[in-house]
């Protein structure tokens, strides 16, 4: 089984009756397109119908009124707080900020005759394992609980050593590497899928769905791009796909011209981009400038709306997948995106619902176990069908979700649209 | 073994070759236009000016400034995107000479008669400070221009150069022109020659070391600006691509023989060339072994071999040894 160990696919939704047609984004292509797209029939998704979560929307006034009060119980946030990818990581920060405000204007956890007020203590990686680490090591020594974050894989595995060390319970709202939860850690949990779970889902969607069987792979050689392009390398040929040409591109890279180039002499139908949107909007940009037709994918790093600002007018037909449910099948989503206007003005940029929902899990745990991290981590472990903003969680015993949810999304008239829902059970 | 075959051979195609040199001359002739500025403060101070290649970064972020100033998109037409762009040109040279100007006059002059690593210490210094400066006050975003300049050249079925790369070519040879002329024809040329050859002597002859230094400064500068408005044509841009960009462009100078103004040119295109082609057939060549993103290491590779087997590069005038 080339498939993530222990995976089988539950169910397999579309979420709009779409035909899909490859290679057809740019007009008329010189070379003969391979693609014979499948049908797909709807099936509701599992996730649609859970029950609406409560959730308490903190006003400001009732916040600062109860500040001070009790012990405080520091949890600690750690992301990208600056560099080019700061959305993310301030996106994830607002998420566990909102999720401690409920708290306190509730007036804290009371456990044992002990009143706990929350506050967050957020560090900044910007997205590298040096920084990640000395982080950290700054979270332990300010003698956290529990920690939400790293936002980008590579800095979440430098980070998760230090956690596990010390036995500070960490869970990260979008690291998708596979390694972060397969260091033997029994510390780090995450609130997504994994890469290897979401790259075979691209594959499967490149191959059955779009039909396109002649595949290019391209990555940018980080943790996470190079992690989830391999996968989709290693699923195409399982379903019957031909990887044609296998390409690596650098982070900081800006000219991709001479990777293109050799692409475009291999004819791919499909381009899978494994990477984040700051390449990959150019990537698109300089492709179609070369000539090339063929459909670019991509995945979570790339789902995002700087990928459309950079490819501009060359978005239109993008793909890429992200881990968790569509917005509009995650069953908080509305009351969340709401109470998250009202304090930020501004909208979710991503993975904000899964901050939320991995700082909630911490504070059920407090809400038994108090403040000793010890019990605080022996209660997220035991986190059994919690039904947070985004989905349900159930943790495995590798500090995975039960239930990954993955969306596909296209872009149509400048913005991303939900095409596909695929959910992956551990059995 | 017949995999690798197979490798070589569907590696290689005819158009692919004429594609990947059209892409490595394009490139090339940025880098080579960066790489003037280089050695052209070279030649005149001796000085490795670090924070050149942040001076073409900023001048990428005026370009985009004007851009967005006119509402540019990829459906303007040509009536109006010329003239923006003649602008974007005017600004990012103007903003970048300006720039040049006053980096030397702050950070290298008063540090002129000082040990020499100081001033080389004081140019990344004010590199890093360009850099942070746009990262905070401006964006740590990365940003592309809409394709503003449409159309391209059939050459063969598969092949084709785009009027944006034609731009590239043509611009550059234009500017090594008038760079010849002007150094070659005029007072202040003639300036920056003496100086570059001796300075005490050109100083008691009369010289204004100075203006010299301070015009060799404007002029590279400026280049850089031109540079800036073609990069930002195809590629993208952050506040790093003057780091990046700009030990590329070192690297040329180095190799064409820094201090020459033929030998910058020589070094970016040949520099553009190893790059591209490098990238593009060193995994059919190696039969996978080596991979796309070893890109970087032709540049460095290729400048380590050259300053074993001919440190002073390709074109390096002997000058008579500084007593």
């Amino acid at each position: 089984m080339v498939r993530a160990r222990g995976l089988g696919v539950l169910a397999a939704a579309t979420l709009l009756p779409f035909a899909f047609a490859c290679g057809s984004s740019s007009g008329g292509g010189t070379t003969a397109s391979t693609c014979k797209p499948g049908s797909v029939s709807y099936v509701p998704s599992t996730t649609a119908s859970t029950a609406a979560l409560t959730y308490a929307a903190a006003s400001n006034a009732l916040q600062t009124a109860h500040q001070g009060a009790g012990t405080v119980l520091k949890i600690g946030f750690i992301g990208i707080l600056s560099g080019q990818y700061t959305s993310y990581g301030v996106d994830e920060q607002r998420g566990a900020q909102l999720a401690l405000d409920a708290v306190n204007a509730a007036g804290g956890i009371t456990v044992g005759g002990t009143t706990y007020t929350l506050q967050l203590d957020s560090q900044d990686d910007a997205a590298d394992p040096t920084k990640g680490a000395q982080g950290a090591t700054k979270l332990v020594d300010d003698k956290v609980v529990a920690v939400i974050g790293g936002t980008f894989s590579g800095a979440t595995i430098a980070e998760s050593k230090i956690f596990s060390d010390n036995g500070i319970t960490q869970i990260s709202p979008s690291a998708t590497n596979p390694k972060y939860t397969s260091q033997g850690f029994k510390t780090a949990f995450r609130v997504v899928g994994r890469d290897d779970q979401q790259g075979p889902a691209d594959a499967d969607f490149i191959v059955k769905t779009l039909g396109c069987l002649n595949v290019g792979v391209m990555d940018d050689k980080s943790q996470y791009g190079q992690g989830l392009a391999d996968a989709v390398n290693t699923q195409v040929p399982v379903d019957k796909g031909t990887v044609v040409d296998r390409e690596h591109v650098d982070t900081n890279q800006t000219d991709f011209s001479a990777q293109l180039t050799t692409m475009k002499g291999k004819n791919p139908d499909v381009i899978f981009y494994g990477g984040y949107s700051a390449q990959f909007g150019p990537i698109v940009q300089q492709a179609r400038r070369l000539g090339i037709k063929a459909t670019f994918v991509s995945g979570d790093g790339s789902q995002d709306a700087d990928a459309i600002k950079l490819a501009g007018s060359d978005a239109e037909g993008l793909f890429a997948s992200n881990a968790g449910p569509a917005p509009s099948l995650q069953p908080g989503y509305a009351a969340f995106a709401a109470a998250y206007k009202a304090k930020y003005n501004a909208d979710i940029f991503q993975y904000a619902p899964q901050a939320f929902d991995a700082t909630n899990i911490v504070i059920n745990a407090i809400k038994t176990a108090g403040g000793d991290k010890a019990a605080i981590l022996a209660a997220v472990t035991a986190t059994n069908n919690y039904q947070g903003v985004a989905q349900g969680y159930t943790f495995t015993s590798t500090g995975d979700v039960k239930v990954s949810i993955f969306t596909i999304y296209k872009v149509e008239s400048g913005a991303w649209k939900a095409v596909r829902a695929v959910n992956l059970n551990v059995s | 073994m017949e995999n690798c075959l197979n490798h070589l051979t569907s590696g290689f195609t005819v158009d692919g070759l004429i594609q990947q040199l059209i892409n490595g001359l394009s490139l090339g002739s940025i880098y080579a236009l960066i790489a003037l500025g280089y050695s052209m403060v070279y030649g005149v101070l001796e000085l490795i000016n670090f924070a050149h290649g942040d001076v073409f970064m900023i001048g990428t972020f005026a370009v985009l400034g004007v851009v967005q100033r006119f509402g540019l998109t990829d459906q303007t037409s040509f009536v109006i995107v010329v003239p923006a762009l003649l602008v974007a040109m005017i600004a990012a040279m103007g903003l970048c000479a300006a720039l040049g100007f006053t980096i030397e006059k702050v950070a290298y002059r008063p540090l002129r008669n000082a040990p020499r690593l100081a001033p080389l210490i004081s140019a990344i210094g004010v590199s890093f400070v360009l850099q942070a400066w746009v990262a905070t006050y401006v964006s740590a975003n990365y940003f592309t221009l809409p394709n503003l300049i449409h159309g391209e050249i059939p050459i063969l079925p598969d092949v084709s150069i785009s009027y944006v790369q034609i731009l590239m070519f043509v611009a550059s040879f234009a500017m090594m022109f008038f760079l010849q002329l002007l150094v070659r024809r005029t007072r202040l040329g003639r300036g920056m020659r003496a100086v570059a050859q001796d300075r005490d002597a050109a100083a008691l002859m009369g010289v204004n070391m100075d203006r010299v230094v301070s015009f060799t400064f404007v002029i590279g500068s400026a280049l850089a600006g031109v540079a800036a408005i073609l990069w930002t044509l195809n590629y993208s841009f952050n506040q790093t691509v003057g780091a990046v960009v700009g030990l590329k462009a070192f690297t040329a100078a180095v190799i064409g023989g820094i201090g020459s103004i033929p030998g910058a040119m020589l070094g970016g295109f040949l520099l553009g060339l190893a790059e591209a082609l490098g990238a593009g057939y060193i995994s059919s060549l190696t039969c996978g072994v080596f991979n796309s993103s070893y890109q970087n290491v032709f540049a460095f590779a290729f400048l380590i071999l050259m300053l074993v087997f001919r440190p002073s590069g390709i074109l390096r005038q002997r000058v008579s040894d500084r007593a």
